[in-house]
């Protein structure tokens, strides 16, 4: 050893705090939280907002999660996270949320989720904005209440252009096929609901659960057929789009699906819209596609248009598909299906390599619903749920 | 009239010299800034708070890291999945170190001299290291104190079920 390197510093170095930064940014928000309680300063630099918005990035893009929601013996809420190591965690949800039992989730957005509330006995129902990941909760103001008659659809977003989140509630009428009879929307800016005009959704029905991607919210629906100036009859099976930032609605058509094929759900694939649909082969094969749509070329002088761009070879059993994750097609397998004994409750299916894996997210012998999410540290903003929910 | 620079010597903060290809040193954008500054002839550039066991670990990714985009040009551009999965591996290898501070060094030296790569490298690998730990072990590895009062600690382990050990 010479006199230099005995004269060497073996001090750890001190790390300014955009390195920290850096580092942390890195971390699932799971491990964030438990750091919370190293220091002061990692306390105040976790809970800023711009560290948020940097983390939210590099989890959206190296860490995207599906959200399981099933129900338990007791008809309490297990929600499972199952992370890009194919870890599944069990989510600690806001005592609140555990309390309530009956809540159940309308949408995901940057790791907050939008939970719809009912309560036997209820005249009305609540929607709440929650942070599973910290823990947060926040009550939404009331809406007029849906008529007997009436269903009430709820659709939820986020949209970077206007920086905000926002709520729909779409009311139809049973009796007319669950036609659209109104239009609320919900700005979490502005902490306040509005009347929508319904323009282009008179005539319109709605018959599926919303999805949010790239801005704006899609359901599927059909358009009363009807004649236009030229004596054509037009209308039919169509997607409803909710574009978040500038709130107009537009029809857009579905893809042109084989006789026998249905559609399941609407997803996404590679940032596009995407369609997973099913074909039944007999009571124990399922072939699935998946559409895709492109936007339209200026001489096709079409806006969008669908293009089927895998189809999944049959697995023996029958599969619902219900929505992309990575590059899976995850799928719940039907609970009639007596073949195996196992827990198995999930299949994926990886579009890369073509195979089929078969996956167990806790006990359900129900189905459940699957949400992709994003753990975020995103704050719910507003005043905080402390006291029980009345 | 003068020749084009082939190598560049970097002297540590022990005093000890050592030569660089310019290759390598290009993957440093403070050194890169000084080679392509015309204006500046370059003998020996002094690099003040990295020590020459430091130094040594760097030279050797900025040499590694500029063979692999040499020999990916006279490939006619594109890395193949292979030899970009064996690069990944050797840089695993090589953060493996033998202390933690050690690899803290590393990425002080990475962030002074600006050099890309091994920063991202090193900022996942001090991440990676630290995933699992308790807040206790962290404090630890990074020199830090516990500096919340009883009420404090209380309130947070209460919000967000999480302990201070």
């Amino acid at each position: 050893m010479t006199m230099k390197q005995v004269a060497m510093d073996d001090q750890m170095p001190y790390l300014p705090k955009e390195i920290i930064q850096n580092i942390l940014a890195r971390l699932p928000a799971r491990f964030l939280i438990r750091f919370l309680c190293v220091c002061k300063q990692w306390k105040n630099l976790i809970k800023s907002p711009s560290f948020s918005s940097d983390h939210l990035l590099h989890s959206s893009h190296q860490n995207p999660c599906l959200l399981f929601l099933m129900r338990g013996g007791d008809d309490a809420l297990n929600w499972h996270l199952l992370d890009s190591e194919m870890q599944v965690h069990r989510v600690q949800n806001h005592p609140l949320i555990d309390y309530l039992k009956c809540g159940w989730v309308v949408g995901s957005s940057n790791g907050l989720l939008c939970v719809r509330i009912r309560k036997d006995g209820m005249s009305h129902d609540s929607l709440l904005l929650c942070n599973p990941t910290i823990r947060e909760v926040r009550q939404l103001p009331r809406a007029t209440d849906a008529f007997p008659h009436q269903n009430l659809h709820v659709g939820f977003g986020f949209s970077p252009i206007v920086n905000d989140y926002k709520i729909v509630r779409i009311y139809v009428d049973i009796p007319f096929d669950d036609m659209i009879d109104k239009v609320l929307v919900y700005s979490l800016r502005t902490e306040s609901w509005k009347e929508i005009e319904l323009g282009i959704l008179v005539g319109v029905s709605l018959s599926s659960h919303g999805f949010t991607a790239n801005g704006s919210i899609f359901w599927f629906g059909s358009k009363l057929k009807q004649e236009d100036e030229n004596g054509n009859l037009v209308g039919g099976n169509v997607i409803i789009s909710f574009d978040i930032a500038t709130e107009v609605f537009t029809l857009m058509p579905r893809p042109a699906l084989t006789l026998g094929s249905h559609l399941k759900t609407l997803t996404m694939y590679e940032k596009k819209l995407a369609v997973l649909c099913c074909t039944a082969i007999g009571n124990s094969k399922s072939l699935i596609d998946l559409w895709v749509m492109e936007e339209g070329t200026a001489a096709s002088g079409q806006r969008c248009s669908w293009t089927k761009k895998y189809s999944i070879c049959p697995y023996p059993g029958v599969l619902r598909p219900l929505t992309i994750w990575r590059n899976e097609v995850v799928c719940s397998i039907s609970t009639r299906r007596e073949m195996e004994n196992d827990e198995t409750n999930t299949i994926l299916y990886n579009l890369t390599t073509k195979e089929f894996k078969k996956f167990a997210v806790s006990r359900c012998s129900c189905g459940y619903h699957v949400f992709n999410h994003v753990e975020s540290l995103l704050p719910v903003g507003g005043m905080k749920l402390s006291a029980m929910f009345v | 009239m003068s020749s084009p620079v082939e190598q560049i010597t970097v002297v540590s903060s022990d005093g000890d010299e050592f030569k660089m290809t310019v290759a390598a040193a290009m993957q440093s954008e403070q050194l890169k800034q000084m080679l392509t500054d015309d204006s500046i002839s370059i003998v020996k550039v002094p690099v003040e708070n990295i020590s020459t066991e430091i130094l040594v670990k760097v030279i050797e990714y900025c040499q590694k890291h500029a063979d692999h985009e040499a020999a990916t040009k006279a490939n006619g551009g594109g890395a193949s999945d292979s030899e970009a999965e064996e690069l990944n591996k050797w840089d695993a290898e090589f953060m493996k170190v033998d202390v933690e501070d050690k690899l803290f060094h590393i990425l002080m030296a990475a962030n002074y001299l600006e050099i890309k790569g091994l920063f991202d490298l090193a900022c996942q690998t001090v991440a990676d290291l630290i995933k699992g730990k308790t807040p206790k072990q962290i404090r630890k590895i990074f020199n830090l104190k516990n500096d919340f009062t009883p009420e404090e600690q209380e309130r947070l382990s209460r919000q967000h079920n999480c302990s201070f050990d």
